[in-house]
């Protein structure tokens, strides 16, 4: 058997069972029925039927058993159950596809019991023909009321709609737990229903045995002799008794009214008492009665009693529709209102990751309300917290894009080697170790801000010479080591460089502007005084006078040509240019560099020698090489000048260049007889701006700029004192390689 | 016709600027000598002993003008002799704050230096 078989099965099962059992509650209250001995066989086979679970069997068993008990004896029991059972089999089958067949069935089957019972001549329905048929319907209809409520809870006991403390699942959806309570509710209906029935039932007995009124008679007659009130039980058949009380006539018994009063002759021949008393001569047209201890309305006739009946049935019916409508409406509000609350919390999770979320629908449900707020604000918080990290990622990947940009910690620099080592933080949050190296000339750099909490430091990779990259170093975590950091690119190093130079040479220019300005009004001067001689000779206007104009004018023009030279030469010099690289020899960067300071040279009388053997072929920037030598030159000058200046050596005045190969190397020495270099100052030298010539106006930058160039070479540059006075300037650079055209 | 003796004795190291100058005086009718350094001087002045006046640059190539008249005064034969200097010069703080003597910038006006030229050898002349 399936799994829904079984639960249908067992869902019948059950609701048969309750139905028997609401069914032998209604009768026994009902009708105060007894169980009997022929209601034994019916039960058994109900039961067998029931176990087996066979539906069929149930009904068939039902039929056998009960309806020869029901043709035969008065035996509410089986009426009662045949009825009910029988009944709301009907509806259940009616509703369901499956029964479609048999209810109608069913339906002529209860009819043809219904008329064997109305044409059946029985003590139990002796009076009139149709009370009968009428009593069988009042209580069928009666029980099928029960029972069909009783089938209606009992059925929703299935398997997934149990309580939650009938099944062992944890949830208990809104829907069942309404079902339920709807179920429990006619459950606790139809006890009250019946507690109200068996507690205020006023029963209505037809009065159609004729013999009660004249055994009633007789007992009064008898009683009356003996002038006396009593309270005779008089048995009026074998289930029911009435109670008749015999009155004087002189007293007016309680709760009779008038008409149900006769007042028996005096001569009457059974009466043997002449005192006049009343006697219940004929029931009234209404009246109650106690019967067993509940309060009886007894009508004359079969009309009244139908209606009476009816009117009960209804005022019951009514009353019970009218709890079960409140408590149902009841109910229905709650699970209306907790469903809506619940769709409306289901639409505002389906919108969870929303920013600014809002409720829109209604919670009627309080408690569901403020969870939603909490669930509403916990969202926008988290939203808002998503969108900043977002941001700051977003935010993060651009600069790491336009800037190069890295966040590190650990970081740590050995000396050495020039590594650079940190754990570098990713834009998906992961850390990973990187390192990189340092130029070798930057490392000092790094050396220098050892142990400081707070450093910037602009240095350039090994690797990638051509850029600058900016660190700044945080919290120092022991030597060359501190915990975290930024470093950055610097895009535009190149022009900062090629400024830094510009500038450079833009100061030798201004340091040399004395000596250009002298330069430049020989040239003036020459060309004012022929130009004067030339103003005289137009004026005498002599024939010898024409060859001496023409060689004035030339004088002019040579003049102006060297002029020109002289601007030429200090333009370039300025120019801020990113020269292409050249192999160009030391020597012609020298010859070019003293061509321009050649005024100061003359001026300080300082005696130049140039000396170069072998090619000597470098690759370097032309212009570049020669800020080099001009820088070399004027730092001899100013030496030999503060030599001679210090009143120690007035002799010295001697500049020698040489240049040579050397394996795979072109070596350049200047060497000056000045003033020489202090060891103190040995470390920074090179350093920007680091000057000895302060007070003299010193840039600090012409060293600097000329290690940056000679570096740039893949030179070396190296400056010391020579002995016994003066300093030597050596610079190697790697030979230019062999042009193609030789 | 026999060259005049050069009255006026150009001293500069510059060559062109020592003919150029030499030509225009003797455009102007003064007949001028020419020389480089302070040796030259000296040889000039025994040469020429009409010269009265000198025009000298201060900036010599390892000399300074401003030398000559001392050694002028140094010589025996030539301490005697009225000779005045003018000096002239490229350099703008020279003339701002002269070491001695008059000092003309260069380049100069040439009517006023002709002008001062011939004051000074009139001035020598009745000396």
């Amino acid at each position: 058997m399936t799994g829904s078989a079984m639960a249908a099965r067992k869902s019948n099962v059950l609701s048969m069972l309750g139905i028997l059992t609401f069914a032998s509650i209604a009768t026994l209250l009902t009708r105060g029925t007894t169980i009997q001995i022929v209601d034994i066989p019916i039960i058994i086979a109900m039961l067998l039927a029931l176990l087996a679970g066979q539906a069929w069997g149930f009904w068939a068993g039902l039929v056998v058993a009960a309806y020869p008990s029901v043709l035969l004896a008065s035996n509410g029991l089986a009426m009662t159950a045949f009825a009910a059972l029988l009944g709301p089999f009907a509806v259940s089958t009616l509703l369901r596809k499956r029964g479609l067949l048999l209810a109608p069935g069913v339906l002529i089957f209860h009819a043809a019991t219904a008329l064997v019972i109305a044409l059946h001549p029985q003590p139990f329905i002796d009076a009139e023909p149709g009370a009968a048929l009428f009593f069988y319907l009042r209580d069928a209809a009666g029980s099928l009321l029960i029972a069909a409520l009783a089938d209606l809870f009992l059925r929703s006991f299935t398997p997934t709609n149990f309580p939650p403390w009938f099944s062992r699942r944890k949830h208990v959806g809104v829907g069942q737990l309404s079902n339920c309570m709807t179920n429990l509710n006619i459950a606790l209906l139809l006890v009250a229903g019946l507690v109200w029935e068996s507690q205020f039932l006023q029963r209505t007995v037809y009065q159609y045995h004729d013999r009660f009124a004249q055994q009633a008679e007789l007992l009064a007659h008898k009683h009356a002799k003996q002038n006396r009130s009593i309270t005779e039980v008089v048995q009026f058949d074998a289930t029911h008794s009435v109670r008749v009380t015999i009155v004087p006539a002189n007293v007016q018994p309680s709760g009779l009214t008038q008409n149900c009063l006769k007042t028996l002759a005096a001569n009457d021949t059974n009466i043997a008492d002449d005192r006049a008393f009343v006697l219940l001569r004929q029931p009234c047209e209404r009246r109650r009665i106690l019967v067993d201890g509940l309060p009886v309305l007894v009508v004359g006739d079969f009309s009244t009693f139908v209606a009476i009946e009816l009117k009960r049935l209804l005022r019951d019916l009514s009353g019970i529709a009218l709890i079960i409508t409140f408590i149902g409406f009841y109910i229905y509000s709650l699970t209306r209102m907790v469903s809506q609350s619940v769709r409306s919390l289901q639409e505002v999770i389906g919108r969870f990751g929303e920013p600014d979320l809002a409720k829109i629908d209604s919670f009627p449900i309080a408690e569901i309300d403020q969870l939603t707020d909490i669930f509403i604000a916990t969202n926008n918080r988290y939203v808002t917290s998503l969108n900043e990290k977002r941001q700051l990622r977003e935010t993060f990947q651009t600069l790491q894009r336009s800037i190069a940009l890295r966040i590190i910690t650990d970081i740590r620099f050995n000396p050495a080697t020039g590594q650079l080592s940190f754990a570098e933080l990713h834009a998906d949050d992961a850390v990973v170790p990187a390192s990189l190296t340092v130029h070798p000339t930057d490392i000092v750099l790094f050396v220098q801000v050892s142990g400081t909490d707070d450093a910037l430091v602009e240095f350039r990779e090994v690797s990638a010479s051509e850029h600058s990259q900016l660190v700044t170093l945080r919290r120092s975590a022991g030597a060359n080591a501190w915990h975290s950091g930024v470093i950055v690119e610097v895009r535009q190093p190149m022009r900062t460089r090629e400024l830094l130079r510009h500038n450079a040479r833009l100061i030798d220019l201004g340091a040399m502007a004395s000596a250009i300005c002298h330069e430049l009004k020989q040239p003036l001067f020459t060309i004012a005084l022929a130009n004067a001689s030339l103003q005289r000779l137009l004026a005498q206007e002599a024939p010898a006078s024409r060859q001496y104009a023409q060689e004035r004018t030339t004088a002019i023009a040579t003049q102006v040509s060297r002029a020109r030279e002289i601007i030429d030469r200090i333009a370039n010099y300025g120019r801020v240019t990113m020269n292409g690289i050249t192999v160009i020899t030391p020597r012609e960067a020298f010859d070019a560099a003293l061509g321009l300071l050649a005024p100061t040279a003359v001026g300080q009388d300082v005696r130049v020698s140039a000396t170069q053997t072998g090619e000597c072929g470098i690759s370097a920037s032309r212009v570049a090489l020669e800020q080099v030598m001009v820088n070399a030159l004027q730092n001899s000058f100013d030496a030999i000048a503060e030599a001679r200046g210090r009143g120690g050596r007035p002799a010295a005045g001697l500049i020698e260049f040489e240049a040579h190969e050397e394996n795979d190397n072109v070596v350049v020495r200047l060497s000056d007889d000045g003033i020489g270099i202090e060891d103190a100052a040995a470390t920074l030298l090179f350093e920007p701006f680091f000057t000895t010539k302060a007070e003299k106006g010193g840039s600090g930058l012409g060293l600097f700029v000329m290690n940056q160039i000679v570096m740039e070479a893949n030179g070396h540059i190296e400056l010391r004192s020579r002995q016994p006075y003066g300093a030597i300037l050596e610079m190697t650079f790697p030979k230019a390689a062999p042009s193609h055209d030789d | 016709m026999p060259e005049p003796s050069p009255r006026i004795l150009v001293v500069d190291d510059v060559d062109s600027i020592a003919e150029e100058l030499r030509l225009l005086l003797h455009m102007e009718g003064l007949p001028t000598a020419t020389a480089n350094n302070i040796s030259d001087t000296l040889h000039a002045l025994h040469a020429h002993p009409s010269i009265t006046v000198i025009v000298a640059d201060v900036r010599l190539k390892a000399e300074s003008g401003y030398d000559i008249p001392r050694t002028i005064q140094m010589d025996p034969d030539l301490a005697c002799r009225p000779i005045q200097t003018l000096f002239i010069t490229g350099e703008a703080s020279l003339t701002e704050h002269p070491a001695q003597g008059l000092v003309l910038g260069k380049p100069f006006d040439i009517d006023q230096f002709i002008g001062t030229l011939r004051a000074l050898l009139e001035a020598g002349g009745s000396a």
